[in-house]
């Protein structure tokens, strides 16, 4: 999976990296078990520095996409059956839902788009 | 002679210049003379004529360049030296002029294309394989143990053969740390990306183990030739002639390479970091914390000139070139400056700027005043110009001599110390060599 980093963005550059990385769990580009690249490899390669980097991981592993190993480095963390929703992801939709309603998008409208979304990121 | 010989060993290098930046106008990892294209570019009519533009003018350069060598090999009489450092900063600097304007348009030619890529953006492949391993570092320990072996039978030499293993350390190091290790991505198919990696970073390797090698070979030529002159030479030469060879070869195949695995690419999305590349030589990117780079064609690496060593490093190196032609007047002034020499009860003196030698007279043990130079007489460290031989010397007769003369201008004092050691002196004036000749047989008494 490509990731990209933007340094024009005013996004900051580990919530890039942590939000790429979770829509590429998402639409199954990064598959359960998957090795990520190490934190220096990825500060190497990228030009981003290791504590950045580091950062990124640390919240990605806070939020249960990924386990760290000292050995293998970091991997993608196998869901378990019905592992349910975290309440950060629950906060965060709820705020999303929130900015859809007051852009005035109403409930099926809202749903569509959520439809399209899940098409879009669907592995060919 | 001087001439024919800095001319002639560097005759050529206009031509290797050449050859490596027309070179350039294959499509590699989707770049030409710098610059990132689509695929589409390959074919189309103005990418294709400017491109040929391009090695016209690079051609005529070059052919410009060695015929002004060849002049002056020939026909310069005087200021060899300034006009041969003048000379070389041409060949290092004008290809480089076609090649500038030539990035310059490209990119003019791409922006109007609508060919460009979002700017300060960086891709990486989360399946790349970035960490590969270098060559054993291991390997590198026998040709350090061999640089030093001829101390074992010339200790008069022993910090040049010390000199030679630390450089096969310095290389090891070179090997490990002037590299970075990130994966040569092209576009998003990552075998073609692992594959270009691997390839790099073995060649890279390589490179530098062959290079401790020749430094390992090259001291025991230097030791051989103590023994067994010119044979030690002559072995020298064809080393570097070898290594030369072996490194344009191992770039262009690294070339070819990378040219062969990109050609299919192009169509769909590519890496694109032009917007960090200043006129596709230098890299200049703030955002990166690194000041090693790869370069993206070839095997090379370059620095970061946003870093501060990077700036410091681009810089020594300007200053370096902007400094030859005076270093060029200098080495000329050396060869002409005066020898001075003075002869008193005590002490004889001669001098050549910052070089200075005293013999006590108490010490001689023997004079010779000497018609012709000693026979087979070569320089081991010091200096050798047309006009002026000092330092430390060898020939037939003496074995290691110190060595004070113009060869142009005979006769020449032969001295011997009572401790065994030869000394071979003469002035610019073969009138006052002789002088000091009788004033040091008159004070030694022989």
């Amino acid at each position: 999976m490509i990731l990209k980093f933007d340094f024009e963005s005013s996004e900051p550059l580990y919530m890039q990296i942590r939000n790429q990385i979770v829509v590429g769990i998402g639409e199954g580009r990064l598959k359960p078990g998957e090795k990520l690249p190490t934190i220096r490899a990825l500060a190497e390669e990228s030009g981003i520095n290791m504590m950045t980097v580091s950062k990124a991981y640390q919240m990605l592993k806070q939020e249960g996409f990924i386990v760290t190993d000292r050995r293998s480095g970091a991997i993608v963390k196998r869901r378990e059956d019905n592992a349910g929703v975290s309440e950060s992801t629950m906060k965060a939709l709820r705020i999303s839902f929130s900015e859809l309603r007051a852009a005035g998008l109403d409930k099926k409208e809202i749903i569509d788009l959520c439809e399209k979304i899940c098409e879009e990121g669907e592995v060919k | 002679m001087m001439n024919m010989i800095i001319f002639g060993s560097m005759i050529w290098i206009p031509a290797l210049i050449a050859y490596m930046l027309i070179n350039e106008t294959k499509f590699k990892k989707n770049i030409v003379i710098g610059v990132t294209l689509p695929k589409e570019a390959r074919e189309d009519e103005t990418v294709l004529r400017i491109l040929g533009t391009f090695r016209k003018q690079e051609i005529l350069i070059c052919v410009i360049l060695m015929a002004l060598g060849v002049l002056c090999m020939f026909f310069v009489k005087s200021f060899s030296f300034t006009i041969f450092m003048i000379w070389t900063l041409m060949c290092v600097g004008a290809p480089y002029i076609p090649y500038i304007l030539t990035n310059i348009r490209l990119k003019e030619y791409k922006q109007a294309k609508g060919w460009g890529a979002p700017k300060r953006a960086v891709y990486t492949d989360t399946a790349a394989q970035v960490h590969i391993d270098p060559v054993n570092s291991w390997l590198f320990l026998p040709p350090c143990i061999i640089a030093a072996i001829p101390v074992l039978w010339d200790r008069s030499m022993w910090f040049l053969y010390v000199l030679f293993a630390v450089l096969c350390v310095l290389f090891w190091l070179s090997c490990r740390w002037l590299y970075r290790n990130k994966p040569e991505m092209v576009d998003e198919n990552t075998d073609i990306t692992n594959s270009l990696s691997r390839m790099r970073r073995y060649n890279w390797s390589k490179m530098w183990l062959v290079c401790s090698w020749l430094m390992a070979l090259m001291s025991l030529c230097a030791g051989i030739d103590i023994k067994w002159s010119p044979w030690g030479w002559i072995a020298a030469m064809v080393l570097i002639v070898l290594l030369t060879v072996y490194a344009i070869r191992i770039e262009m195949k690294t070339r070819a390479v990378q040219e062969k695995l990109t050609k299919d690419s192009g169509e769909d999305w590519y890496v694109d970091e032009d917007d960090r590349w200043l006129y596709g030589l230098l890299y200049y990117n703030p955002d990166d914390s690194r000041t090693i780079i790869n370069n993206r064609v070839g095997l090379n690496s370059t620095v970061n000139i946003a870093r501060p060593l990077g700036k410091l490093l681009i810089g020594m190196t300007a200053l370096i070139l902007a400094v030859l032609p005076f270093m060029g007047i200098y080495f000329d002034q050396i060869d002409t400056k005066p020898i001075r020499a003075e002869v008193s009860a005590e002490t004889f003196e001669i001098k050549n700027g910052i070089t200075d030698y005293k013999i006590s007279i108490a010490e001689i043990d023997s004079l010779e005043l000497r018609e012709n130079l000693l026979t087979n007489l070569r320089r081991r460290a010091g200096t050798g110009m047309e006009h002026l031989l000092k330092g430390s010397f060898s020939a037939d007769e003496t074995g290691n001599v110190t060595v004070l003369i113009d060869p142009t201008v005979e006769p020449y004092i032969l001295i011997q110390t009572e401790d065994g050691k030869y000394w071979f002196f003469g002035t610019r004036d073969g009138e006052m060599t002789e002088q000091l000749f009788e004033q040091l047989k008159e004070y030694t008494g022989q």
